[in-house]
């Protein structure tokens, strides 16, 4: 019967495994179970970054680039929730120039809690969440001249970047700031790098925010999604395995684990 | 100390002057070109069938997409593949009109008497927000023309008669999808397939994203890429080698402007690590 | 005032209607295709997803609002930088207004081309409905019906000639121009069938007679096609047209290439300052990234004949593995804050993990 592709048995049952080691950790975590998070360099240096603009009197820029309302937007929301926190300790001025118009007001919702937290709220400027475009290089036109105008000491773009990326770290060390990044976007990764104090690599930044706020459901969300990787590495190695196998002795291929996988519902007889 | 001033001077000229001086150099040959160029000659179209191109593509990238985009075009035009041309981006729509227009003036220059026209060599069925669902519904609906239902100009595509009755996907013998952004030529491969269906799939994308096109076409569920100018300027090559007339010139310019930016990109490497050691000798001596 | 009740609430109803929104995508992917069409989802699934996108281009109109109230305020009170916003403002009104205009002319220039296919479309109902006779819908007469037919293939004909006439006038399309002999030619022809076809007596439907009309048909299709083709043309130079040319060739297309090209130079300074080779492991990245630009380059073959081939091998190999590798991790990742976010398990807020 010819239609749409539907995941396979195979697929659904690892669906129902991460479903169901979402819900493990997450009962774990809320009945104080205390997981081990590898130290992110990059993330320890937000303190260093922070602590520098207060001695040199510059403020701190957070940007999420392009990343629209979703799961990597919750992630950076983590992060930006910390950092605004270290923020109002020091009595900084915070600037968050905003790509997309509806995630403007979850941005403002996390700051103003973040100053909230410490007993800051009068210093809460909902100014500095400022929407420059939600065109990619008009934003990051209005990203140059923010940062050039205000001479920012600390700059952390985590988020969904494009092509923009470079622009945005080049104009970050123009003015002498210093970087942390962190992309889902493999490719913008190795513009980071060469531009940036700190960079963080892929998962690393769902990673940072669980780190940085211990906040139940996040630490739970990464440890299992790490099980889950467990699971597919495994399930990798057993597929190099049989796929060896059945190179040299094709009548195996029936009988395969990753054939079974693959194996669609006509053949259970739906 | 190399000023960054000097860098962009540098970098200026080095992609200016092989602009303004029409210098153009046989570009490197790219094995992944020449076999989108074999996949696209064995492309072979019953009537009611036709090629699928998305311009996933804004002004941003048009130096990279805008040549893919006609080196495509241009071979599917002379082959007489009927195209419908459509975009998940919503800045594209310009290039829609454009570029096709430009490519059948193009062929009807070098081969009078022939005529490409729009609702028989191609029709533009425009921006279609939505993404991956909007591809997941085209895919489940059982006729590909009554489910765009009007060309860009509000015309029913069905109206035409090369594309009134396509049919199911089943009857797109190519897709292809020409972009520099990031997620749109995922939804492609995911959703534009049925489970006895699988399209012969053909990218054109950007420098930045040719690390990870590689991963499909290592896979095989990409069968041809363009990377982006260079790849480009090899398909022309190979375009004019069957098709002497064709013409390619500006595009091997740009690929040589290019290729003497990546020669000063080297060189400012090179210079990079080296100067740092004069600095420390002279540093020493002093 | 809103209270605790009416909060609780939207938050439930919040959560039911993401789950229901997700629900439906989710059984559709799992369930099999003979499961998914008993259910009756694959008859609707076009229209449900088209409700979906209906329901995202809506944010197009909250986007606008936030842009206008923000700038708007900031222009109204004089705040600083309102300049810039006023910018903005004015770039804004002038695109949707030529957006808009561009658009209603489409719409006018459709409808006439409509009107000249429909007469073509008429005309082969009408030999349809000869051969088979329509079951259930009642049709006028066939001589009523041709009757119809040639007073408004006489009217047509008479708007594309005159459209054609203004084209010319105007200079858009000249007037010993392929297209506009063409047109002529196809208006002389379809003129000169409707004199055949006020001539016949159409008492019957004869044989003959609807031989006439179906090659009446043909000849207003291909005259349609080419006034199609006309009209664009002629629109091309229009005010709306070439404001918006303006706007978007002129102005959006070269700002924003001119931003995109920034990055050239960018990794120039990037390249000098940045690329330094202090360890093995950055020694071997600044081969394999020489490699393959030289691989890519028209001059890499002068300087090694293989340079394309291994660069071709470090793309398909390594560096496929490396970005599958990554790709898995952000994707994993990526699925289970999807998970969270359909079963609406939220974090309660940022600061709950903290002691």
């Amino acid at each position: 019967m010819s239609g749409l592709e539907h995941i396979t048995p195979g697929i659904l049952v690892i669906l129902a495994i991460a479903g169901i080691l979402l819900y493990r950790e997450l009962k774990r975590v809320q009945g104080g179970y205390h997981h081990f998070i590898r130290r992110i360099p990059g993330v320890d240096a937000v303190e260093g970054a922070v602590g520098r603009c207060a001695e040199l009197g510059r403020p701190v820029v957070f940007t999420t680039a392009l990343t629209d309302i979703g799961p990597v937007l919750y992630a950076c929301l983590g992060v930006l929730h910390a950092v605004a926190r270290k923020v109002a300790q020091y009595k900084l001025k915070l600037i968050v120039p905003q790509y997309s118009p509806e995630a403007m007001a979850l941005v403002e919702d996390t700051v103003r809690e973040a100053y909230r937290d410490v007993g800051r709220s009068s210093s809460f400027d909902p100014d500095g969440i400022k929407f420059l475009s939600n065109e990619q290089f008009a934003f990051a036109s209005g990203y140059m001249g923010l940062m050039h105008r205000e001479k920012a000491g600390a700059a952390f773009m985590f988020g969904s970047f494009a092509a923009e990326a470079l622009v945005l770290a080049e104009a970050g060390q123009q003015v002498g700031a210093r970087q942390v990044a962190a992309s889902v976007s493999p490719e913008q990764v190795a513009f980071f790098i060469c531009t940036c104090d700190y960079t963080l690599i892929g998962e690393e930044l769902f990673g940072a925010s669980a780190y940085l706020s211990r906040e139940p459901v996040q630490v739970a969300t990464l440890a299992s999604q790490d099980r889950l990787k467990l699971i597919f590495v495994g399930l990798i190695v057993v597929g190099v395995v049989c796929a060896t196998l059945q190179s040299w002795y094709p009548g195996l291929a029936s009988c395969m684990p990753h054939t079974l996988l693959s194996a669609d519902w006509s053949s259970l007889g739906w | 100390m190399v000023g960054r001033r000097l860098i962009y001077l540098l970098m200026i000229l080095a992609v200016g002057l092989p602009i303004v001086f029409g210098v153009s150099q046989k570009p490197s040959r790219l094995v992944s070109a020449e076999r989108m160029y074999d996949v696209v000659e064995q492309v072979r179209v019953q009537p009611g069938e036709v090629a699928m191109v998305w311009f996933d593509f804004g002004p941003n990238t048009i130096a990279e997409n805008e040549p893919q985009a006609q080196v495509l075009l241009e071979h599917l035009f002379r082959n007489r593949i009927p195209v419908v041309l459509l975009s998940q981006y919503q800045q594209a729509e310009r290039f829609l009109a454009k570029i096709p227009n430009d490519v059948a003036k193009r062929l009807e220059a070098e081969m009078p008497g022939q005529q490409w026209r729009y609702g028989e060599a191609w029709v533009n069925a425009g921006f279609r927000p939505g993404g991956a669902i909007f591809i997941q519904s085209m895919v489940n609906a059982a006729d590909v023309s009554k489910f765009l239902g009007r060309d860009v100009n509000g015309m029913p595509i069905a109206q035409y008669h090369t594309f009134s009755s396509i049919g199911g996907v089943e009857r797109v013998k190519l897709v292809g999808e020409i972009t520099g952004l990031v997620g749109v030529f995922d939804n492609i491969i995911q959703f534009f397939q049925k489970n006895d269906y699988r399209p012969t799939i053909v990218h054109g994308c950007t420098s930045i994203t040719i690390p990870e096109a590689y991963i499909f076409l290592d896979s095989g569920q990409l069968k041809g890429l363009l990377e982006g100018i260079a790849g480009a300027a090899w398909y022309s090559e190979v375009i004019k080698e069957h098709f002497p007339k064709s013409e390619n010139k500006q595009l091997l310019v740009t690929n040589t402007a290019l290729s003497a930016a990546h020669i000063v990109l080297i060189l400012l490497i090179v210079l990079g690590n080296i100067a740092p050691l004069f600095k420390r000798r002279g540093l020493h001596h002093g | 005032m809103v209270t605790n009740n009416a909060t609780d609430t939207r938050t439930k109803l919040i959560r039911i209607f993401t789950f229901l929104g997700g629900i439906y995508f989710f059984l559709y992917f799992v369930l099999p295709e003979s499961a998914v069409i008993s259910l009756g989802m694959k008859a609707h699934h076009e229209e449900i997803s088209n409700g979906f996108i209906v329901i995202g281009a809506m944010a197009l109109g909250l986007g606008l609002y936030n842009i206008i109230r923000a700038h708007g305020a900031r222009v109204v009170f004089q705040r600083a930088g309102w300049f810039n916003s006023l910018a903005l403002l004015v770039g804004l009104v002038a695109m949707i207004g030529a957006t808009s205009a561009q658009w209603l002319e489409n719409i006018r220039n459709t409808k006439d081309i409509r009107s000249v296919q429909i007469v073509g479309e008429f005309a082969t109902r009408i030999v349809e409905d000869v051969r088979t006779p329509p079951v259930g819908r009642l049709v006028p007469p066939f001589r009523e019906r041709v009757s119809a037919l040639i007073r408004y293939g006489d009217d047509r004909a008479s708007l594309v000639e005159a459209h054609t006439n203004l084209s010319v006038e105007a200079g858009t399309n000249g007037g010993t121009s392929i297209l506009v002999v063409e047109v002529r030619e196809r208006i002389a022809t379809a003129r000169a069938k409707l004199e055949e076809l006020k001539g016949v007596s159409w008492q019957q439907p004869t044989e003959e007679n609807v031989g006439r009309l179906t090659q009446f048909s043909q000849d207003v299709a291909k005259l349609a096609s080419s006034y199609s083709l006309m009209k664009r043309s002629h629109d091309a130079h229009g005010l709306s047209q070439r404001l918006y040319d303006f706007l978007f060739d002129g102005l959006f297309n070269q700002l924003g290439s001119a931003m995109f090209a920034l990055l050239g130079v960018y990794i120039g300074a990037a390249a000098y300052r940045a690329f330094r080779v202090r360890t093995i492991e950055s020694g071997l990245m600044m081969v394999a990234a020489v490699i393959v630009m030289l691989g890519q380059i028209s001059f890499g073959k002068e300087i090694y004949e293989n340079m394309p081939s291994i660069r071709q091998w470090l793309l398909e190999v390594p560096n496929s593995a490396a970005f599958r590798a990554i790709r898995l991790g952000a994707g994993v990742a990526g699925l289970m804050l999807a998970i969270r976010m359909w079963l609406s398990i939220e974090s309660k807020s940022f600061s709950s993990g903290r002691k």
